[in-house]
């Protein structure tokens, strides 16, 4: 059996080619795939590292009288998942800032452990010369050194508030320019301010990413008001790679299916002209088993040669276009990473996966009869069972049926995405039958203006269609993936666009990222960035947050709104905010829809809603709204305070906040005087001349260095937009990457299905070449039979991407006709081609063949 | 009497060295207008190959076939292809219909090869497959016609373009002996009426009894000529059948 399954895989050189050829492509693209992925993790990992650190969360406080003891960094050591803490001291964060040497600028006095996580923070790395202070030892800041003249090794005094100064030996250099900063070994300063065993801030390191949540929930309960910074530019780099997977993984999936189907196709063309042998075979004593074992073993062997041809292929492949396909992708060029034991699994899952689907082949091949297998000429169609095609049409029906009725009602979106799947599923089961039609009509139209020899090669695809059914549906796979795909794409990428418009009001945003009820920057902070040239800035003062008193249940929307019991009613949780609304409006209009905006009105105890505000909670102009500020996230001390505000203006929208935020806006004399709200939480910006926006932008980031503006963030809607057009462009690719190698896949198919076909009418051929057919008429013949089944799936994979794409659209709450058809007709301009091209080479073989050879083939 | 076509020392050989193998040698024969010449040798003894350089769709090693006056190597592939579709009519022995054309459809197929599609082919054909006598089977599909109808339909497509020469490769090597016969008293006719040159190959004495005249191949060389004098095929079959013996090959 050994020695059979050996002389069929050799003896059949280019048919085993064609298969090894095929599952090999696959392999290819699932070990670059799975190389790029574990590269780009290393590399996104490496990346982010060295940019913010290998630390995943910033725990404590940023105020000196509250702090960590050490029984509280024994207890957060134990938190299972903590890996490793390196503890800070700031003795003067908030009160008795220390000047010294007449300099404007205070001094920030920092307590650092020498280890190895302290050193990843972004202040320490700045140590560029000397190092890490021990007792005795100080790091100053390098203004400071170079106005004194400062060398490491010098001696210096430094002041503390004790008002005693002590003397130390600078080791280091830091290298901040804008603020003085003093690093001194930690339990000498905890020692020297007599303030043993605090700690004010530690960073940690997770064993383990995924644990975060859960820490993070650990900590807060232990320390309910301790600040958390929970890295989350960190975790948003972290995602564009999450995001791929999902993609890189899908698309690996459908390249197996066409792998699959290709196979298929390949082994069903092999056994047909092998019907004979196998059926002598048969005749001499072989059993079924034994012939179903045969197919098998030359799926193993022809799936595992592909493989091993893949994995090479793949691995060379990496090296060699790793630039290349860096650069397509906008990812930053790193060494290479082979993730052997991932590769190795997914191979062999590879294998498995087309070996199971040979047995469909093997099967049907075991269970034919010895002497039917003698008598048939051509390969009989896998008739379809009337079933099947009663089910698809059902499911075609069902589902135009269900749109139809969908759009008659409120749409369901859940009803859309069940219609969609239902026709294409519909249309794969009805393919065998509707392709058939598809080709007449082709047929049809092209016979109206060209000659009347195409009769002969539409009847002639119609005749060998059967052999193609199944590879006229990977082009359609190819086509709905990409067509689908490439609306999805789209899609979000208008919603990003749209999105970022509404984040992004004005270009810059510097974000204050605080939490809740927590200051934000100072007005002085936000005036010299305001005053900075060709700069146009609004402050969004921080929001207060109150309970509604007088909610009038009956006007609101309550499954909309969050409400609960107060004063034997039910009410809601609101913002509050202080605004410039008249300057806003100057800068960036919006619509006042009833009422007005003057600050005069604002001043006395006015309010605007928004009209999202008004809808949801039932207020109208002129209603007077009892506010009490909330227990737990009110601003300063005392107890929760009470206003009453008139309506006097209702807008859309709030240009700083989304559509949907319950959002008071009134006068910053009010929330300022009376709930002591003078923080602002971000700045919104533009920089009105383009060419000064980079050094705005480095002038602001100089800023941040200070550590009390540590958590601020710059972002810009430019570079939101960049990082999100570099991830489209990955997933563009790599939807590209998939669907021409699927679309080669049927290409190939073809291919080999034209070869056989051509070589079982090779005598047909010859006849008409006999009959004064001339070479360049038989070869378009032979090409158009390409053509017509290869349009005939595209048309088909047209329709369903169309419906589908549409459909899935619509169930991401879009309109149904948002769907982009022109990349649909580009499909259909480009299938036929793939038939023109699978078919050129057999046919041109066939037409240069010897007549008077071909002639004596007997009829088979 | 013009000879249609005509061979000047035909030579035809295949491969190299001492895997060479002359199929044909020094072959010089005429064939007439309206005359029925049958072909008979053994296996092997070169007969279709005869038939493949007569029609041009072989090259000879060396010598000339002229059809026509013409000499068929020094046409291109085009002039070829046109002179088989316009000049020459062909039967084969497993009839070669296109097996997704109607009968009426395949007679005209080289018409339409030759761009022809109108009315009046339509009807020539229904008139050719009706002096067949198989006018019915005009709509169907060779899957539908038996061996006999088939060669039938086939006689019919290699009349469609008025040839001047029928070239037909053991005709009746497919079908039982009373269709065989109604088949070649057909083509007979077809030389006798219209004035069709034909050259049939056979290995059949029973067969090439119907032709006017008759060659013998042995080992790619003309070994045999007779030229019948009587009309009557059973005479002229018990003729051939001593003549075989004397030449001493056996022809099946």
């Amino acid at each position: 059996m050994r020695q059979l399954v050996w002389r069929f895989f050799y003896g059949y050189k280019k048919r085993t080619g064609f298969a090894i050829l095929g599952v090999a492509l696959a392999m290819i693209i699932l070990v670059i795939s799975q190389i790029l992925l574990a590269t780009l993790e290393q590399a996104s990992e490496l990346g982010i590292k060295q940019k913010y650190g290998n630390y995943d969360l910033m725990v404590g406080y940023q105020k000196t009288k509250q702090f960590l003891s050490e029984s509280d960094i024994a207890k957060i050591k134990r938190i299972p998942q903590v890996k490793e803490i390196a503890p800070f001291y700031y003795p003067y964060i908030d009160e008795n800032p220390i000047f010294f040497d007449g300099s404007p600028i205070p001094f920030i006095y920092i307590g650092v452990n020498n280890n190895p996580l302290a050193k990843e923070m972004d202040l320490i790395k700045r140590i560029k010369q000397g190092q890490l202070p021990r007792a005795g030892e100080v790091v100053l800041s390098l203004p400071y050194m170079k106005k004194k003249g400062l060398r490491i090794g010098d001696s210096v005094k430094i002041p503390f508030a004790s008002q005693k100064k002590k003397r130390l030996t600078i080791s280091g250099i830091l290298h901040v320019t804008d603020v003085n900063i003093a690093l001194f070994d930690l339990a000498w300063l905890q020692e020297t301010t007599a303030k043993q065993g605090r700690i004010t801030m530690m960073l940690v390191q997770l064993t383990d990413l995924k644990s975060k949540a859960a820490v993070i929930e650990q900590i807060r309960n232990q320390f309910p008001r301790i600040h958390i910074d929970k890295r989350d530019l960190i975790d948003k780099e972290r995602e564009n790679l999450g995001g791929l997977k999902p993609v890189v993984y899908g698309l690996n999936v459908t390249i197996l299916i066409g792998s699959a189907l290709l196979m298929i196709t390949i082994l069903q063309m092999s056994l047909h002209e092998r019907k004979k042998e196998l059926a002598t075979i048969r005749l001499l004593g072989g059993k079924k088993n034994q012939l179903f074992r045969l197919v098998i073993h030359e799926a193993i062997l022809v799936s595992t040669s592909g493989s091993l041809l893949g994995l090479g292929g793949g691995v060379g492949l990496s090296f060699l276009l790793q630039q290349s396909l860096m650069k397509w992708m906008a990812l930053p060029i790193v060494p290479i990473v082979i993730p052997w034991t991932l590769i190795l699994l997914s191979l062999m899952g590879g294998i498995l996966f087309i070996t199971l689907a040979s047995l469909i082949p093997a099967y049907r091949s075991s269970q034919v009869p010895p002497m039917v297998a003698f008598r048939q000429a051509a390969p009989q169609s896998q008739k379809q069972k009337p079933v099947i095609k009663w089910v698809s049409l059902l499911c075609i029906i069902s589902s135009v049926t269900l749109t139809i009725w969908n759009l008659m009602r409120t749409p369901s979106q859940t009803i859309y995405l069940v219609s969609g799947l239902l026709f294409t599923i519909g249309v794969f089961l009805a393919v065998s039958w509707i392709l058939p039609l598809l080709v007449r009509g082709i047929s049809w139209v092209f016979q109206l203006v060209q000659s009347s020899d195409r009769i002969l090669s539409s009847r002639n695809t119609l005749r060998q269609l059967h052999r193609s059914t199944q590879l006229a549906s990977v082009l359609m796979l190819a086509i709905i993936i990409g067509n689908v795909g490439l609306s999805i794409l789209y899609l979000l990428k208008d919603e990003q666009e749209k999105q970022l418009s509404e984040i992004y009001p004005m270009e810059y945003i510097l974000d204050a990222n605080t939490s809740h009820s927590e200051a934000g920057f100072s007005e002085q902070i936000y005036d010299s960035i305001a005053k900075l040239p060709h700069m146009k800035a609004f402050p969004l003062y921080n929001r207060g947050h109150f309970s509604t008193q007088n909610l009038d249940i009956k006007k609101i929307k309550k499954e909309k709104l969050s409400l609960f019991p107060e004063n034997g009613s039910y009410q809601t949780l609101v913002s509050l905010i202080g605004s410039d609304l008249e300057t806003i409006y100057k800068q960036l209009p919006f619509r006042i829809i009833s009422g007005q905006i003057n600050s005069s009105a604002l001043k006395q105890n006015g309010v605007v809603i928004t009209k999202t505000f008004s809808e949801l909670t039932g207020y109208k102009l002129g209603d007077p709204i009892a506010l009490k500020e909330d227990t737990q996230l009110k601003w300063g001390d005392g107890p929760p305070k009470r206003i009453t505000l008139k309506i006097v203006g209702i807008i859309d929208p709030y240009p700083f906040a989304p559509k949907d935020d319950l959002l008071l806006i009134t006068h910053t004399d009010i929330t300022k005087k009376i709930f002591g709200i003078s923080t602002i939480d971000k700045i919104y910006f533009d920089v009105t001349k383009s060419s000064a926006k980079k050094e705005i932008e480095k002038q602001i980031n100089q800023k941040l260095k200070d550590p009390s503006l540590s958590k601020a963030i710059l972002t810009s809607r430019t570079e939101e937009f960049g990082k999100f057009i570099e991830q489209y462009k990955q997933r563009l690719w790599l939807l590209g990457a998939a669907v021409s190698l699927i679309a080669l896949f049927s290409l190939l198919g073809l291919l080999n299905n034209t070869a056989s076909s051509l070589q079982e009418r090779r005598a047909e051929f010859a006849v008409l070449r006999a009959l004064g057919g001339k070479r360049r008429q038989v070869l378009r013949l032979i090409l158009w039979e390409g053509i017509l089944v290869t349009t005939a799936g595209g048309f088909l994979g047209m329709i369903v991407s169309i419906f589908l794409g549409a459909h899935l659209i619509a169930a991401l709450d879009k309109t149904l006709w948002d769907f982009p058809i022109t990349g649909s007709l580009y499909c259909l301009a480009f299938s036929p081609i793939i038939g023109l091209i699978a078919n050129f080479i057999p046919a041109f073989s066939t037409v240069n063949g010897k007549i008077s050879r071909n002639l004596t083939t007997d009829a088979e | 009497m013009n000879a249609v076509i005509q061979t000047i020392s035909l030579n035809k050989t295949y491969g190299k060295g001492i895997n060479q193998f002359h199929a044909l040698k020094d072959i010089q024969l005429s064939i007439y207008e309206g005359e029925f010449v049958a072909i008979m040798g053994t296996s092997g003894s070169g007969k279709s190959t005869l038939l493949h350089l007569l029609s041009g769709l072989d090259q000879p090693t060396t010598g000339e076939v002229l059809f026509n006056g013409k000499a068929l190597h020094r046409l291109n592939d085009s002039q070829l292809t046109e002179l088989r579709r316009d000049q020459i009519g062909f039967i084969f022995q497993f009839f070669h219909l296109i097996p997704v054309l109607s009968a009426e459809e395949n007679v005209t197929l080289p018409a339409m090869l030759a761009g022809k599609t109108n009315q009046q082919l339509t009807v020539k054909a229904r008139q050719l497959l009706q002096f067949m006598g198989i006018g019915q089977l005009a709509k169907s599909l060779p899957s539908q016609m038996s061996g006999g109808q088939q060669q039938r339909v086939a006689i019919a497509r290699s009349l469609i373009n008025d040839p001047k020469l029928i070239l037909a490769d053991e005709p009746t090597g497919s079908l039982d002996s009373k269709t065989s016969k109604e088949i070649l008293t057909i083509l007979q006719r077809f030389c006798a009426e219209r004035n069709h040159s034909l050259a049939m190959v056979t290995h059949d004495p029973h067969v090439a009894a119907y032709a006017d005249r008759v060659i013998f191949l042995q080992d790619g060389r003309i070994v045999y000529e007779h030229t019948f004098t009587s009309d009557h095929p059973q005479a002229n079959a018990s003729f051939l059948m001593k003549v075989v013996e004397e030449i001493g090959g056996s022809i099946s």
